[in-house]
């Protein structure tokens, strides 16, 4: 897949546009304000630099990737993971407990896999087991991403990671927050705005190009309906381990989800 | 090859929609003929159409006559080889059938003449139908050689009648969208042109008789036809003069004969450069022994590139995710409005530009392989609005000029092969048009 980063710099504002068209399946595209041309762009890279580094890491659809290699091994021997990889999954089996299981990279299997703390290795009992980071990698990568902007002193940025996982550094440079709109796959009306504001949004659903992608890892069954969930939080993470979460859970376990994390709004959308 | 259908009505309709306003028809003024002003004058009205030359084009075009165009009416046919004219006599039952075009300009039924017969007749045909007061279609290349497209256009000048030349792009939905693209500097400042031709057939049509070879296989003796040029890259090198609104200064290149050693006189393989003034170089490239790369008509700009031949256009960047476009015109213009983009993943398909995106939606393409014409060229369109002008007896402005132009570099393209030299634009074949507005 060709891969295509560009920026364009807005001399009158002050901004950058950084988009790179094709990563972890999607379009990235940044906004970032409040420094030269020059060190805007140097950060731009380093973005850009980031989330392809994190694609690779990630990308089960890439077979060199770190995952796509685990997938293939953990089945038959367990593999030692690096620090990171193994700081990612330790988490992901966090949030696998946090949501009662609502959320699951292995979709309905986690109770096979084998954790060996002392020395980061992971271990497939159940030998089908293929990890999925969809419902995990974007939500990383923006928390990465937040590090890095505030790391460079910027006050203003919104970065938007194929338009469900959206990450909001202080404020838009006219007002007091980033205004967002959640449109509709189908109709296009706008549903509803978000007001970020050094948060993140995620938002998930079916839409008309990618419909009954999200299984509910209990049933084994797809989502198919028209909802969405849209969820802000301070975590990036959060916000993208929740909103799918929230979207497969019955009333019951959306209960105890809210009350369970940090959540800045969230909106379920019955369409 | 898509073949999504596209009525006339269609055409109409998107040819209002592509802002049929000024802006359209400055840059296209053949166009008006669409407007709805000049639509209103023809209605109930038919024209009185005579076929001169009823080969396989001849046959192309009665059929789309027959089938799409009712404001006309063949009311004449002529071809000097009978099989030719009876094949044409059975669409048309109520035509007068003739052997002799003389005659048939004759009758005062006769309003509009179409002309499909071989080149090298092309300009004595076309300067009496004028003589005879007749307007007339006449199917490219203008003409076999240079000195007649000149006596063709300056008879049609002092004739007052309307001429159209077959030159069907000019009327192709996605040409004109395409056209508009490059002058609102959507793919940036034009670097270069590349048309290009490939075919793996010898051009060769059966025979009955080996005393027809020269008749039936015209294109491929000097004394008829200019070969490649002029039956294919006419229609490509228009292309230049639109994207450029410029002609030649200079032009260069080679033609052999490498492969259908046949015993025919015209090249097999051309390579064809056009200098422009301002220094960018379009190119015609053609060889009918290998077909892979079929046929292509690009123009490059600096910011994107237009594919004509497969109705594509690629930006050399990837577009913003819709929204951030708007969210970014708002921070330029110091608006603080909320923008709608977030929703469930966004996949890009067509955005992302290694598919490139259409040029108009339902467009119609083909490889360029058929020799008869392809189904949605514009050749309707442009034989539509030829009968359309027939009825109002209005000429189309910058029609011919186009036209001319057109057959012309083609035929300046054989002499600079032929010569092999770098060869200027000379004087004695520039009319008022464009750049040579001043000779």
């Amino acid at each position: 897949m060709k891969r295509e980063a560009f920026s364009t710099y807005y001399a009158s504002s002050g901004l950058l546009h950084g988009c790179l068209s094709s990563v972890m399946g999607t379009q990235l595209d940044a906004l970032i304000l409040g420094r030269t041309k020059e060190e805007l762009q140097l950060i731009w890279e380093a973005i850009g630099k980031e989330v392809e580094r994190l694609d690779r890491m990630l990308n089960r659809f890439d077979p060199e990737s770190e995952v796509s290699l685990l997938n293939r091994t953990a089945g038959q021997r367990p593999v030692f993971l690096q620090e990171e990889l193994w700081s990612i999954l330790w988490e992901c089996k966090k949030y696998y407990e946090r949501t009662f299981g609502l959320f699951d990279i292995t979709l309905g299997k986690f109770s096979q896999l084998v954790f060996e703390e002392k020395e980061h290795s992971l271990f497939f009992a159940d030998k089908e087991i293929q990890l999925d980071l969809g419902g995990y990698g974007k939500g990383y990568a923006l928390f990465r991403f937040h590090a890095l902007l505030l790391e460079n002193q910027i006050r203003h940025a919104l970065i938007n990671f194929g338009n469900s996982s959206v990450l909001a550094v202080g404020t838009h440079v006219y007002g007091d927050c980033w205004p967002v709109g959640i449109s509709d796959p189908v109709s296009q009306e706008t549903l509803g705005t978000v007001r970020l504001k050094d948060n993140s949004l995620s938002v998930s659903g079916n839409s008309p190009r990618n419909p009954a992608h999200i299984k509910n890892p209990h049933t084994g069954v797809y989502y198919e309906g028209r909802n969405l969930v849209s969820v802000c939080a301070p975590s990036a993470v959060d916000a993208e381990v929740l909103s799918t979460a929230l979207l497969i859970a019955d009333k019951e376990q959306c209960t105890s989800l809210l009350s369970a994390f940090h959540i800045d709004d969230y909106t379920i959308y019955n369409l | 090859m898509e073949t999504t259908d596209f009525s006339r009505r269609d055409f109409l309709k998107s040819a209002a929609a592509m802002g049929g306003g000024s802006l359209l028809l400055s840059a296209f003024p053949w166009l008006q003929t669409f407007s709805k002003e000049n639509q209103k004058e023809v209605i109930g009205e038919k024209a009185k159409i005579a076929i001169i030359g009823t080969g396989s084009r001849g046959m192309y075009h009665i059929q789309n006559i027959l089938r799409v165009i009712p404001q006309a009416e063949i009311v004449a046919l002529c071809d000097v080889y009978q099989p030719h004219l009876d094949q044409a006599a059975a669409l048309c039952p109520k035509a007068k059938t003739y052997t002799d075009y003389r005659e048939l300009l004759l009758s005062p039924e006769v309003e509009g003449v179409l002309i499909a017969s071989p080149l090298h007749t092309h300009a004595s045909l076309t300067i009496a139908g004028l003589n005879a007061g007749k307007h007339v279609f006449c199917e490219k290349s203008m003409a076999r050689t240079l000195d007649d497209c000149k006596a063709m256009y300056d008879t049609y000048k002092q004739s007052g009648k309307v001429l159209y030349i077959g030159q069907q792009r000019l009327f192709d939905p996605k040409y004109i969208k395409a056209f508009e693209m490059v002058h609102n500097g959507s793919i940036g400042e034009v670097v270069g042109i590349r048309n290009y031709w490939f075919r793996n057939n010898d051009w060769r049509r059966p025979v009955s008789d080996p005393s027809l070879e020269r008749h039936i296989n015209w294109r491929l003796y000097k004394e008829y036809s200019g070969g490649l040029m002029t039956e294919l890259a006419t229609h490509q090198l228009q292309l230049g003069t639109w994207a450029l609104k410029a002609l030649p200064d200079f032009i260069s290149g080679f033609g052999d004969i490498i492969f259908w050693k046949d015993g025919r006189e015209v090249y097999d393989s051309v390579n064809v450069m056009y200098h422009y003034p301002n220094g960018v170089h379009m190119s015609f490239e053609s060889t009918i022994s290998n077909k892979f790369f079929g046929m292509g008509e690009q123009i490059l700009g600096h910011k994107g590139t237009i594919e004509l031949s497969k109705g594509k256009y690629y930006m050399e960047e990837p577009k913003p995710a819709p929204g951030i476009q708007q969210l970014i015109n708002q921070i330029e213009h110091k608006v603080f409005d909320n923008v709608s983009f977030a929703g469930p993943s966004w996949v890009p398909e067509t955005a992302s530009e290694s598919k490139g995106e259409y040029i108009v939606e339902k467009t119609k393409t083909h490889d360029g392989a058929s020799s008869t014409g392809a189904v949605g060229d514009g050749s309707e369109e442009l034989v539509a609005a030829f009968c359309h002008s027939v009825i109002t007896g209005k000429p189309i402005p910058s029609l011919v000029e186009e036209a001319y132009y057109s057959s012309v570099l083609a035929l300046l393209g054989i002499k600079a092969m032929e010569e092999r030299v770098v060869m200027p634009f000379p004087d004695a074949y520039k009319i008022p048009y464009l750049n040579h507005s001043n000779v």
